[in-house]
C-alpha cells in the first residue's frame, strides 16, 4: 500500500482474477479467517463496492457508516465572468457555459475532479459536494473489516475505493494490524487498479474455463503492467477435464499456481449458509486447499516480514 | 425493433452462457437480430458465438498528458496536484513520469503548469470488434484497455457502432452487459426497451440482483428474471422468488445446476447447439418465447 506516513505498512495481499464469479470473495474471507486462526490481526478490505458482499458472507453488521463525498463545483454569481474556460477543460464535458449566464452543471456526469475550480480565473468556483457511496466498518474475531458501497446509479465508483483505502490506512495507524487482505472487483479496470495499487502480492483466482483462462490472461497483464507479483488460484480445478492452458498462460507471465480449490458442495453450503467463518479445515477438501494456500502465503509474510528490525 | 440487455450484479452467475443460448435460438427462429456484448473489461462472448472478424478499430474516450522535457523546469506541481498519484519526478529525470493506468485524465497538470510542458493527447483506451458469426447475425463486442478507465463510455460507443447494423428489418439487439451495477452496467441498460436479469439462489447474488433491480427502476423500463441453478439451495431459492414477486419482476424460467453449461464453454460453442434435446434448451425456448412477448 502507499503512503500512510512514518508507519511501516502490513503486508498487503489483493485478492482478483478478470472473471467475475470465480471465487475472489470466497478466498479473501478464507484467508482472512486462517490467518486469524493463526493469531494474526487482519484487515479485510471490500473494494467491490459495485457489490459488496464480504459482510453479508461472515454474517457480520457494518456499522460506523461514511459519506464518500466528491467535489462538485458551485459558481459565485458574483465573481463568474462567463468566460467558459471551466466548459473548455472539463473533461466529462458535463459543464455547459451559456452566454452572460452561470455555468450549468450535470451532476450525473461531473466526477468531481476540480479541473473547473483551478481553471477558474476569477476564483468564482466554490467547493460543493455530493455523496456517491459509503464506506462501513465491522470487526469480528480478529478480522476488521471496511466496506465500500457505491450509491445506487451514481458513477463514480473509484472515489468509493478510494475512501475505502483511506478509510484503511487510519485504521492501519491506530490499531494493531498485521495482514491486509484486499477484495477487489471482477475486470480490469480503474477500480481494480486502485484496489491493487501498493499490494505486496496479488493472488488471481481463476476457473478451469475459457473464459476464466481469456480474463486471466487480462489481469496477468495488467500485474506485470503494475509491476506486481502475483499467484494464481485454480477454483473448481475438477469441473472441467484436462484444461492444462491455465498453467501456460500462467508460466508466460512469470506467475505460479499457489493453489488448487476442488468443487466441493461443502463450500457452496457454506457460502450459501453465510457460515464462512472460523471453518475448521477438516470439514472438506475444499477448505483443506483453502488452508494449504493460507499457509503458504503466511510463510511468503513471515519471510518478508522477519528481517525488518 | 427492441434491445434487450442481460445483467446480472453478480459476476459467473451465467450471463454470457445464456446470451449465447438466447442468440442461438433467436437465429434459429430467423430473427433478424445484433448481438453485443458489453462486458467491456472481459468480453466473452465471442469465445461462444465464433465467427469471422470484420473490423477492429481501436476507440479513443480519453486523454493522457504528454509532457515536453525541453520546456519542463522539473517544479513538480503537477506531480503534488495530481489526486490520482500518476506522476512522479526523481530529480536525475528531466521531466516527470507518467503511469499511464493510475490516470483518470482530468488535465489538471496541464493546467497548473507554468511552462505549458504539458499537453493532453488523445488515448487510445480500448476496441470494438465486429464478427459475422457462423449463426448469421453480427456480434459487435466492446474492450477496454487493460487498466483503463471511462468503461462506460467504450460501452456507449460499442452500442452505437452496433446501431449501425440495424435497420428496419431488424428484429431485436441483444446485449450481454457486464457484471455490477457501476458505471458500464448503467450504460447496458440506459437506452434498452427490457432488462433481463440472470441470477442464483446465493445471498450473494440476491444482493447484487436487488442493486442493479435498483439501477434499473430510473429508466422505467419491464425486467425479467431468469434463474440459473434454481436447484442449489431451497430457503435462498425462495427468498429470491419473494423478491422477484415483490419488485413485480416476471420469471423468465428457471435453469438447474449442469455440468453442460461449462462443458459448453469448453467446447466453445451454445448451449442449446451442443443439445439441442436436453431440458436446458428446451427452457432456454421457452425463455426466448417469453420474451418475444415483452
Amino acid at each position: 500500500m502507499s503512503n500512510t506516513g512514518d508507519k511501516q505498512l502490513p503486508y498487503t495481499i489483493a485478492v482478483t482474477g478478470g472473471k467475475g464469479g470465480t471465487g475472489k470473495t470466497l478466498v479473501a474471507i478464507s484467508l482472512a479467517t486462517y490467518f486469524s486462526i493463526f493469531g494474526k490481526n487482519v484487515l479485510l478490505m471490500d473494494c467491490d463496492v459495485d457489490s459488496p458482499n464480504i459482510s453479508l458472507l461472515l454474517n457480520v453488521k457494518l456499522s460506523n457508516k461514511q459519506e464518500v463525498k466528491v467535489f462538485f463545483p458551485s459558481f459565485n454569481p458574483d465573481k463568474c465572468s462567463y468566460c467558459g474556460k471551466c466548459s473548455e477543460v472539463c473533461p466529462e464535458k458535463a459543464i455547459l457555459s451559456v452566454k452572460n449566464k452561470l455555468p450549468i452543471v450535470f451532476p450525473k456526469i461531473c466526477t468531481g475532479c476540480e479541473a473547473c475550480k483551478i481553471v477558474c480565473p476569477e476564483d468564482a468556483i466554490n467547493d460543493d459536494y455530493k455523496t456517491v457511496g459509503w464506506t462501513y466498518e465491522a470487526k469480528i474475531g480478529r478480522i476488521n473489516i471496511v466496506s465500500g458501497e457505491l450509491k445506487i446509479n451514481e458513477v463514480n465508483s473509484t472515489e468509493v475505493v478510494k475512501a475505502v483505502r483511506r478509510r484503511s490506512f487510519n485504521k492501519i495507524k491506530n490499531s494493531k494490524i498485521d495482514v491486509v487482505i484486499i477484495d477487489t472487483a471482477p475486470g480490469a479496470h480503474c477500480d481494480v487498479v486502485r484496489a491493487l495499487n501498493g499490494a505486496n502480492i496479488a493472488i488471481a483466482v481463476t476457473e478451469p474455463t475459457f473464459f476464466g483462462l481469456h480474463d486471466l490472461e487480462l489481469i496477468l497483464k495488467l500485474l506485470n503492467m503494475m509491476n506486481l507479483n502475483s499467484f494464481v488460484i485454480i477454483n473448481r480445478y475438477d469441473m472441467v477435464h484436462n484444461f492444462d492452458y491455465i498453467d501456460n498462460i500462467v508460466k508466460n507471465y512469470s506467475s505460479s499456481i499457489i493453489g488448487r480449490i476442488p468443487y466441493d458442495t461443502k463450500i457452496l453450503q457454506k457460502y450459501v449458509e453465510k457460515e464462512l467463518f472460523n471453518l475448521s479445515p477438516d470439514i472438506s477438501e475444499g477448505f483443506k486447499a483453502l488452508q494449504e494456500i493460507s499457509l503458504k502465503l503466511l510463510n511468503q509474510i513471515e519471510q518478508k516480514i522477519e528481517p525488518r528490525s | 425493433m427492441k434491445k434487450f440487455a442481460i445483467v446480472s450484479g453478480k459476476g459467473g452467475v451465467g450471463k454470457t452462457s445464456i446470451s449465447a443460448a438466447i442468440a442461438y435460438e433467436l437465429s434459429l427462429k430467423k430473427r433478424k437480430i445484433i448481438v453485443v456484448d458489453t462486458d467491456v473489461d472481459a468480453p466473452n462472448l465471442s469465445l461462444l458465438l465464433k465467427g469471422k472478424l470484420l473490423i477492429r478499430d481501436p476507440i479513443v474516450t480519453s486523454k493522457k498528458p504528454k509532457i515536453d522535457p525541453e520546456l519542463c523546469t522539473q517544479c513538480g506541481k503537477c506531480v503534488t496536484i495530481c489526486k490520482s498519484e500518476a506522476l512522479s519526478l526523481k530529480s536525475e529525470w528531466k521531466a516527470p513520469r507518467l503511469k499511464s493506468y493510475l490516470c483518470e485524465g482530468c488535465g489538471i497538470c496541464k493546467i497548473i503548469c507554468p511552462t505549458n510542458a504539458i499537453k493532453l493527447v488523445d488515448k487510445e483506451n480500448g476496441f470494438i470488434t465486429v464478427y459475422d458469426t457462423i449463426y448469421g447475425f453480427k456480434l459487435i463486442s466492446g474492450e477496454l484497455e487493460i487498466g483503463g478507465s471511462a468503461s462506460g463510455k467504450i460501452v456507449r460507443e460499442t452500442k452505437e457502432k452496433a446501431y449501425i447494423f440495424t435497420n428496419n428489418l431488424t428484429d431485436y439487439v441483444l446485449i450481454d452487459g457486464p457484471p455490477g451495477s457501476g458505471c458500464p452496467a448503467i450504460s447496458t441498460i440506459s437506452d434498452v426497451d427490457v432488462a433481463i436479469f440472470v441470477t442464483e439462489p446465493t445471498p450473494t447474488a440476491l444482493h447484487d440482483l436487488k442493486r442493479i433491480v435498483d439501477v434499473k427502476k430510473a429508466f422505467n423500463i419491464p425486467g425479467g428474471v431468469i434463474i440459473n441453478k434454481y436447484n442449489l439451495h431451497e430457503k435462498t431459492f425462495l427468498n429470491l422468488k419473494k423478491y422477484i414477486n415483490s419488485e413485480n419482476l416476471i420469471t423468465l424460467g428457471k435453469i438447474p445446476y449442469s455440468d453442460i453449461i461449462p462443458n459448453s464453454i469448453v467446447v466453445g460453442e451454445p448451449l442449446n447447439k451442443i443439445h439441442p434435446d436436453h431440458p436446458i434448451s428446451k427452457e432456454i425456448s421457452k425463455i426466448v418465447n417469453i420474451i418475444e412477448k415483452l
